[in-house]
């Protein structure tokens, strides 16, 4: 589903400040996989995830997702593969605080084909269900405990329904118990068929995957 | 659609910062434009001197304002038949008519030469030319086609006079600064401008068959005839002795003066406004781009591209625009009947709206780079990566 070939990032090119990232970095993600990478910090997880999910561009390399050359394409493009084919959370959930937790989940079906405002609120409603706060959908985002927000960022990344969720540390700012609830959820979501990778310090939160990786000096390596 | 809407939900986020944007933008457009008609209500007085340039020329005020044509004091009498031949002495005449049709004129009967002489721009016919036998040619404001009739009842007599020219503003005739001690030149209509309910009607004293004989300008004009200086430097010491009597090339140097005094006062005030204005509206662009940049990332995270998010900053500054027509629409309408700011002597023409297409688009522009830099700088690339 995913190939990576080779993929080098560099920040601050040809500066004094010069960090080179990611050094010839290969990936492979098959459909259906449940994916860990782990990793000392600053060595480039996020940097990583963020080329995957079409949000920065890698400076060397190929970029294969359903055997379609990612790299090199349009802003366009990448805000389209954004839209339709990945699903992103993030650690501090990147939620719209004053807005309904409806508002945020329907966010995603502003930018992608027009469809009436009925269907958008039943997709929400559909993806809220799966995540199992339904019942929240009124309710501010602010107003939300930790683990209801995660829940509404994934009910948001899902709502297009797209094959890949990439999640940066998700669990990050959640108790254990919670942290137990969001993995249950993206197992979940795993075996009815999206694929996952989810960057994590959390030794359990690896636990719970197929495969982890581990990151050093810009590649990975399979942990054994 | 999605640019819009999100062009909307930015002006509601940031509504009162909007709208401060807003207003600030309105009244820099309104005093500019105010300041800058002004001006032109002050230049267009020297404008019209250029057509006296080719005769020699002088201003005459007596020294008390009170002056009747019925009581022109004996002195003035005595000066005039004594040099009939050397000089010819015009003032005009005027008054407020009604004609049939219940539409109030403000006329004035210029004197020959005057009417002559003077000559502004009309927008149709001309200035001054022959109507058809019967009838007395006029020129007036706008509001007319030429060729109207108009009739009005003038000292027992009824009148008919044609028009045959129209102007596009209120004409300018020469007279002295009333209240001024030194001769400046100022609108005859200084106190009514283009505001007044009076329709504007022009004619020539010599034009119609007896002696018009109504309120009479305080200055006159005095031309002279005549080639010979000694006689020359006699007259204009006798006229000094019981009025003001000055060359109109004087009068319109000193009013120069005076003007570039009103301007060195005007354009300071013009600029620094304007200065402040685009100052003030870089920094609440910024403001509104920090503000924003939570929400934009968000949107770029789930799918929006950086053309729409461009999109959307255009359309937001789009409305703001219409927002600040809306606006200045609202203080006119409001301006008309509280009179905020006084609208006399504020002359309005082609320079005031290029200098407020100037300020928009330099607002305009100020904000577009400000936004750019800020997106340049605090994309939402690097929001996301040092905030999530
Ligand atoms: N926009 C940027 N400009 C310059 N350097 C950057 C930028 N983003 C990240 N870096 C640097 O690149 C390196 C990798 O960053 P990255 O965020 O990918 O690490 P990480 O593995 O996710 O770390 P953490 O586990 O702490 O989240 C770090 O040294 C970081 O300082
Ligand atoms: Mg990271």
């Amino acid at each position: 589903m995913i190939k990576m070939i080779n993929i080098c990032k560099t920040y601050n090119k040809n500066r004094r400040n010069e960090i080179k990232v990611l050094q010839s970095l290969s990936l492979t993600v098959e459909q259906g996989e449940m994916i860990a990478i782990i990793g000392p910090s600053g060595v480039g997880k996020s940097t990583l995830l963020h080329i995957i999910a079409c949000i920065d561009s890698s400076d060397q390399g190929e970029y294969w997702m359903h055997d379609r050359l990612i790299s090199g394409l349009s802003d366009k493009e990448y805000s389209k593969i954004r839209n339709k084919h990945v699903g992103i959370v993030l650690q501090d959930f990147a939620l719209i605080e004053e807005y309904t937790v409806l508002q945020n989940v329907m966010t995603p079906l502003m930018f992608g084909k027009r469809i009436r405002r009925r269907i958008m609120k039943e997709r929400a409603q559909a993806a809220l269900e799966n995540v199992g706060i339904s019942e929240l959908l009124k309710q501010h985002v602010w107003s939300l405990s930790g683990g209801q927000k995660q829940r509404t960022a994934i009910a948001r990344a899902i709502i297009n329904e797209p094959k890949l969720i990439l999640a940066d540390e998700p669990t990050g700012a959640l108790d254990e118990k919670t942290t137990d609830d969001i993995m249950q959820l993206f197992t979940k979501l795993n075996q009815v068929g999206h694929t996952i990778i989810i960057i994590t310090h959390d030794p359990v939160v690896a636990k719970s995957c197929d495969r982890v990786l581990f990151m050093r000096d810009g590649v990975l390596y399979n942990e054994i | 659609m999605a640019c819009i809407k999100i062009a909307l939900r930015f002006l509601l986020k940031s509504l009162i910062l909007s709208i401060i944007m807003m207003m600030q933008l309105s009244i820099t457009i309104i005093l500019a434009n105010f300041l800058l008609g002004k001006y032109n209500a002050l230049s267009d007085v020297l404008r019209i001197t250029d057509n006296f340039s080719g005769y020699d020329t002088y201003m005459y005020m007596p020294a008390s304002f009170v002056f009747n044509s019925d009581s022109r004091n004996d002195n003035l009498e005595h000066l005039l038949n004594k040099y009939k031949s050397e000089i010819i002495f015009e003032q005009s005449v005027g008054g407020f008519y009604q004609a049939n049709n219940g539409t109030e004129y403000e006329v004035y009967a210029l004197g020959d030469t005057t009417s002559r002489t003077l000559t502004d721009s009309t927008i149709n016919g001309k200035w001054y030319a022959d109507a058809e036998c019967l009838y007395v040619p006029c020129v007036t404001y706008q509001d007319h086609d030429l060729g109207d009739i108009i009739s009005l009842v003038m000292d027992n007599h009824v009148i008919e006079f044609q028009v045959v020219g129209t102007v596009s503003r209120r004409a300018n005739i020469l007279k002295f600064h009333a209240a001024s001690n030194k001769p400046v030149l100022e609108h005859m209509f200084a106190n009514n401008g283009e505001n007044s309910p009076y329709s504007l009607l022009l004619f020539n004293q010599a034009d119609i068959p007896y002696e018009f004989d109504i309120i009479a300008d305080n200055s006159a004009l005095v031309y002279f005839n005549t080639n010979d200086d000694v006689i020359r430097e006699k007259i204009i010491q006798e006229f000094r002795n019981i009025a003001w009597f000055v060359q109109l090339e004087d009068a319109r140097i000193e009013s120069e003066d005076q003007f570039a005094i009103h301007l060195k006062t005007l354009t300071p005030m013009i600029v620094s406004i304007f200065l402040v204005g685009l100052i003030s509206m870089l920094c609440l662009t910024v403001l509104n781009s920090i503000r924003h940049m939570r929400i934009v990332s968000i949107y770029y995270i789930v799918g929006m591209s950086w053309a729409s998010h461009f999109g959307s900053f255009i359309i937001y500054m789009l409305l703001q625009i219409v927002g600040v027509c809306l606006l200045i629409g609202t203080f006119l309408f409001f301006n008309k009947i509280l009179n905020i700011i006084p609208m006399e002597l504020v002359m309005l023409n082609e320079s005031n709206i290029n200098i407020t297409i100037v300020i928009t688009i330099a607002t305009i522009a100020i904000a577009l780079l400000a936004q750019i830099y800020m997106r340049k700088k605090e994309t939402p690339v690097k929001y996301i990566k040092e905030s999530w």
